[in-house]
């Protein structure tokens, strides 16, 4: 770091200090692996995200499975899978860090604030990246699972780019929740989430009423997307769920803007 | 590139993740093949040229017909015809198919098929060049003879065929749909015999079932009728070849001076009063080992075709064998028998050919001569025998010109694979010549001819009976097939159509109602594939609505008290005879119901011939149908 900062610093605007692009990745590389190291200093977190989705799927789509539904459960348990490490990573630890004061320190770094969004982002899609490998090493390995090589890598960029939404949700959760109540709460909505949505059990073996609900569920939609990359048990057009997922993510981003902005101003 | 505080490039950790990913991905296994449509499977195609029938092959080992050859040698071909059998390549300006040890074999020879459809496009495919059918419509073979001597390109195996079998009014032979004459008596034998001659027949069949028998499932023909049948045939210079499916029927056939049977038998085990006619009477024996073993056993198709990815097998083929004939229970310990009679046979010096019964529940066409010939092995013939089975042995029973053999003025039949005295090999051949024109990999792609169906309407019946797409809608009944029940069609102007008649149960598969046929013709049939369920709308017809059914006629349609009745709905698929099943209940108000193509387990849905829903319960009925659709 041997930048000429004193120079440049009049330039800049407010807080943030002027960083070349150089500068500005190392920054954010380095938040990203401070966070994912944290992550994986945490077995309570770790292990249990990584086990389910790879238990789940081998107990039902493996050694219970009637065959034929393998490639189906493998989406559905991906889905299930990456989604709990971008919600626990934000919901909890940002209400963890909240809490300990370490976000209000991060404000007051000399970093932008959205560096330590990026970081967390980054960490849990390496999480959710290294969950999908495991699960279609199982899916390969035990579930018999064969998909041509563009389909293996749409089901793995689905699942990834379908973390995002659930990262944001997560943000709001955590901008908003104590962390005490956090890891309850977030429990709360994940595992009711995941089950409504259809990951647990085929969509169609709910009351009517529920898979009626399940549209207003952001788990189905993305669940949806992914059967469709594999080609199995979709409805016909994926547009109304992409759509879905669009509008949720901007629903979140407004509404942990504004829970940034009150956390900030209750500071004050 | 800077270095980083460890004096590492700072791009070469997220340049291995990439690698790591990339390699992951990499390393997840693809599907395996399952059509021939998709993409040519075979890894080496050889001689794949097919604008000439003059060549030369080698340097190749040879399966004569009678035995291998012990050094490797050239064939050179000559106009679809063998010209030369040398060391060296005896025309070296001739287009060379160069192979490298490779076997060639003489096109091999189905000894026992039914031949109608695509048939004989998909045994050439296998490296079976002729066929020999052993019941079909003169029509077919009349189509096929005058090929039989050509040297012209043909992607189709010759046939050979008994035509019209003899067999006893209802008997075996009669269920399949074909209006067929039949025989009652022995006086009857010689006019039989001339009428089959003139339709071209070439040898004669014969459906025998000894009155001794065990197990009578259908009526037969007598033993008097049996000897005048074989008489009249050999009067007439025609081998007589006798169906038979036990033991005592064997030994009746045998002393009524047969030529051949068409099957070995599993009821029990083979005695020697029976290996002694046959060895002294010169009778060869077709035992149909493949049919045999999967409506018993049932493991060889798993074992030797369905999981083998290098076989070419498209959808028809994979699901004919994976069927079985379960209706029957046959315990899969009757196959020991077939083993051990088979086994037998040949220790007595009895010649054994082999044959299929393709396109039977449980064979498919071309590839299942490879299974035959696997579980002749399995039974005790070296592989010698077992390909001469296939080969010079029935070629000089039925006496086939030119074929059977590779020996010079033979024609250029010939099949090409990795290892001869592997019989595995035969179901991945290299290479088939027909009349010397080679026939893998000279064709853009098995696609199926199918008309694919577009989403939504199939029929509406809002204008006539006439479906929106697809060739017909139209009554159908078992009258076709000498059943004596009736279904007639009213078209409705409020847009749906009526079936009713009456439905009686004297036949073996009775039947009445109205089909659908998707397809330009029903050859060709449909593809569903665009949908994913086909949905329809069904009731009981109303007694107001109804014009030329009586009140009676309708109660009698409701089952007593019960206001529903049963629907029986068969889809046909392409190559093959049985429909999948599925039971519809209905009653007198409009249902819809929708069937996924998904759950067709027995149906390629590429090829969708018919679909056919009849009466289930014995009487008259009278139901309606509309709104026939293909669904998302």
């Amino acid at each position: 770091m041997n930048s000429p900062l004193h120079q440049q610093v009049t330039e800049s605007t407010a807080f943030t200090p002027w960083l070349s692009v150089r500068q500005r990745l190392q920054l954010l590389a380095l938040e990203a692996r401070m966070d994912a190291l944290s992550l994986f200093r945490t077995p309570g977190f770790v292990i249990p995200s990584l086990i389910f989705p790879v238990m789940f799927y081998l107990l039902f789509g493996v050694l219970f499975g009637q065959g034929g539904q393998n490639v189906y459960l493998l989406a559905s348990y991906g889905c299930f899978g990456v989604m709990g490490p971008a919600l626990f990573n934000f919901g909890v630890n940002v209400a963890n860090e909240r809490t300990q004061g370490w976000l209000a320190m991060k404000q007051i770094a000399p970093a932008p604030v959205s560096a330590y969004i990026f970081g967390k982002i980054c960490s849990s899609l390496g999480f959710a990246l290294i969950i999908i490998v495991l699960l279609f090493s199982v899916a390969a390995i035990f579930g018999g699972v064969r998909l041509e090589t563009h389909i293996w890598l749409g089901l793995a960029a689905v699942l990834m780019l379908g973390t995002v939404p659930f990262c944001l949700f997560g943000l709001w959760l955590g901008l908003t929740l104590s962390a005490k109540a956090a890891p309850a709460t977030v429990n709360l909505i994940y595992l009711p989430m995941a089950f409504l949505g259809g990951l647990w059990i085929p969509i169609h073996l709910l009351p009517a009423a529920l898979q009626q609900f399940a549209w207003a569920l952001p788990s189905y939609h993305f669940s949806q997307l992914a059967y469709q990359v594999v080609g199995v048990k979709a409805t016909a057009t994926s547009w109304p769920h992409l759509l879905a997922i669009l509008l949720f993510c901007l629903v979140m981003v407004a509404l942990a803007t504004r829970a940034f902005r009150q956390t900030t101003n209750t500071r004050q | 590139m800077t270095p980083s505080k460890n004096g590492l490039p700072f791009w070469l950790w997220p340049t291995l993740a990439v690698l790591a990913i990339a390699g992951f991905f990499s390393l997840l296994p693809e599907p395996e093949l399952q059509t021939t449509s998709q993409t040519e499977p075979a890894p080496q195609r050889l001689g794949s040229d097919n604008t000439t029938n003059s060549f030369v092959i080698g340097p190749v080992e040879i399966f004569d017909g009678e035995q291998f050859s012990t050094a490797l040698k050239y064939v050179e071909i000559e106009d679809g015809k063998i010209s030369r059998i040398s060391a060296q390549n005896p025309a070296p300006n001739k287009p060379l198919v160069n192979t490298n040890g490779q076997t060639l074999l003489p096109g091999l020879i189905d000894a026992h098929v039914h031949a109608f459809g695509d048939a004989l496009t998909r045994q050439s495919q296998y490296g079976v060049t002729t066929v020999l059918d052993m019941f079909t419509q003169p029509a077919v073979l009349q189509a096929a003879k005058p090929l039989r001597s050509e040297t012209s390109q043909s992607n189709q195996a010759d046939l050979w065929s008994a035509g019209i079998l003899a067999t006893a009014p209802k008997g075996h032979g009669t269920e399949y749909g074909m209006q067929i004459p039949v025989i009652t008596g022995p006086e009857q034998a010689l006019e039989f015999v001339k009428a089959r001659k003139a339709e071209g027949s070439d040898y004669l069949k014969i459906v025998y079932q000894s009155a001794k028998a065990p197990r009578r499932l259908m009526p037969s023909i007598d033993q008097a009728t049996l000897i005048a049948l074989v008489n009249a045939a050999h009067a007439e210079q025609m081998l007589a070849v006798v169906h038979i499916q036990d033991q005592q029927s064997a030994l009746d056939a045998a002393r009524a001076g047969a030529d051949g049977l068409v099957h070995g038998f599993f009821e029990s085990r083979i005695q020697d009063a029976l290996l002694t006619e046959l060895k002294n009477r010169d009778i060869f024996v077709i035992p149909t080992m493949a049919v045999h073993e999967a409506m018993s056993r049932h493991t060889a198709n798993e074992k030797w075709l369905l999981n083998d990815s290098r076989i070419a097998l498209d959808a028809v083929s994979r699901s004919n064998l994976a069927k079985s004939f379960s209706q029957f229970n046959i315990p899969a310990s009757l196959y020991d028998n077939m083993m051990a009679n088979t086994a037998a046979m040949q220790q007595h010096g009895i010649r054994l050919l082999a044959g299929t019964d393709a396109p039977n529940p449980g064979t498919a066409h071309g590839i299942s001569l490879s299974v035959e010939l696997l579980l002749l092995q399995e039974a005790g013939l070296s592989v010698e025998a077992a390909l001469r089975a296939a080969t010079s042995l029935p070629a000089t029973e039925f006496s086939l010109p030119e074929r059977g053999f590779i020996k010079i003025g033979m024609r250029a039949d010939l099949l090409l694979v990795e290892n001869g005295h592997d019989l595995l090999t035969l179901t991945r051949p290299l290479q088939v010549w027909k009349n010397g024109y080679a026939r893998l990999g000279t064709e853009p792609t098995q696609a199926s001819t199918a008309k694919a169906l577009t989403l939504g309407t199939l029929a509406d019946f809002s204008q006539s009976e006439m479906p929106t797409q697809g060739l017909a809608v139209s009554a159908t009944s078992d009258e076709m097939m000498h059943g004596s029940s009736v279904a007639k069609l009213t078209w409705h102007s409020d847009g749906y159509v009526q079936v009713h008649g009456n439905l009686s149960m004297d036949s073996q598969f009775p039947w009445a109602g109205v089909s659908y046929l998707p397809g330009a013709s029903f050859e060709q049939g449909a593809n569903f594939q665009q949908g994913s369920s086909i949905s329809f709308d069904l009731r009981i017809s109303a007694t107001a609505q109804s014009k030329s059914a009586s009140a009676t006629d309708i109660a009698a349609a409701k089952t007593a008290g019960a206001a529903s009745t049963q629907i029986q709905l068969m889809i046909f698929t392409n190559g093959s005879m049985q429909p999948e099943l599925r039971t519809l209940t209905i009653n007198d108000t409009w249902q819809s119901h929708s069937l996924k193509l998904s759950e067709l387990s027995q149906t390629d849905t590429s090829q969708i011939n018919m679909i056919l829903w009849s009466a289930k319960q014995p009487g008259n009925f009278s139901f309606d149908i509309d709104n026939i659709k293909l669904q998302h």
